[in-house]
């Protein structure tokens, strides 16, 4: 039995919102691209959660959740280790959901394919 | 150890001892050098000059120079301290270290007040914050209609703004960020923590390495 339609995200206040911005992000003084990007969705929580392990089961990643955060982790060695990806989901209004993605570990240029390839193709509805 | 700056270093604008800026800091004196390293190369990128203009700053974020960004204008303002229109590396070490993990939370929640009190008088307006937000908008690809973004006004200063006078001081700040202490996010950056790993060349450039030859 699966109770993930019971999962409510926390909800952002503006606060929240405005931190998303690229402007407050000083990883890009460190390093080369982008660490993070969000897709927002009118689907609901469980069918976000969803898509999100369909992808992974394609590239043979494995996953972890917990209520609305998932990771994503690859089995391939790089020189900063595997892949992963870690996705959060957040209500951004009662028929709005944030999905805010970051790569936790692993080659940036990896992380900009995965993203371009497997995840924008698919999230954006 | 003392000041074993050499010709080339006392000639650099911007820098200061790091032995110095070590001991103010969280970051270690081999750390401080990593990110002189950092900062040579930033401060470099635009106008040779050994300091940090806004087009640089610009750069370095967002790999344009061109590009502005009301956060980023922010940050900036943030980090040059005394107001002198550029950022030195005195500046650049002592800002960058309240992003540190060790940082006290004090330090990064009082940085956050003076980032979003655009005005400076003291207090977040629901004005400010009203902007902020529509400038965010404008740089994603998140959409809200004015409706939806009174409403998220609404609700923010429902909690935030205690005394109901439409703007949040720093007492209501700090009480709204223990309530919410995601909003620190932004203000800790991990990778701090292992700065001469992200910088290998330090190890080339070291005032250690010079003194030892």
């Amino acid at each position: 039995m699966r109770f993930t339609s019971l999962l409510r995200p926390a909800s952002l206040n503006a606060f929240d919102i405005i931190s998303f911005s690229l402007g407050f992000d000083l990883s890009g003084l460190f390093e080369e691209g982008t660490d993070g990007a969000r897709f927002v969705s009118g689907a609901h929580v469980s069918n976000i959660i969803s898509k999100l392990e369909e992808i992974a089961k394609v590239v043979s990643f494995s996953v972890r959740k917990k209520d609305c955060r998932m990771s994503l982790e690859g089995s391939r060695e790089g020189v900063k280790g595997p892949l992963t990806i870690v996705a959060e989901i957040f209500e951004l209004t009662p028929s709005l959901r944030v999905v805010d993605v970051k790569k936790k570990r692993g080659d940036i240029v990896e992380y900009d394919e995965f993203c371009n390839r497997e995840l924008k193709p698919i999230i954006d509805f | 150890m003392g000041c074993f700056s050499s010709k080339a270093r006392r000639k650099f604008p911007g820098h200061e001892d790091p032995v110095l800026l070590a001991s103010q800091t969280a970051f270690s004196v081999s750390e401080v050098e990593a990110l002189f390293e950092l900062y040579k190369s930033i401060s470099a990128s635009v106008i040779d000059d050994g300091l940090i203009n806004k087009e640089e700053f610009q750069l370095a974020l967002f790999k344009n120079r061109k590009r502005e960004n009301l956060f980023a204008n922010r940050i900036f303002y943030l980090f040059d301290v005394d107001r002198k229109g550029f950022i030195d590396f005195g500046d650049f070490v002592r800002s960058l270290n309240v992003f540190h993990p060790n940082a006290p939370q004090e330090d990064k929640i009082n940085f956050t007040f003076k980032l979003y009190d655009l005005d400076g008088t003291g207090y977040i307006e629901r004005q400010e914050v009203k902007q902020m937000l529509i400038a965010l908008l404008c740089e994603s690809e998140l959409k809200l209609t004015d409706d939806s973004i009174e409403i998220i006004l609404d609700k923010t200063f429902l909690e935030a703004d205690v005394d109901q006078d439409g703007k949040i001081n720093k007492s209501e700040w700090h009480n709204f960020v223990d309530r919410n202490p995601s909003l620190m996010k932004i203000m800790t950056l991990p990778y701090l923590r292992d700065i001469t790993t992200t910088f290998p060349s330090f190890v080339f450039h070291s005032e250690v390495d010079e003194i030892a030859t």
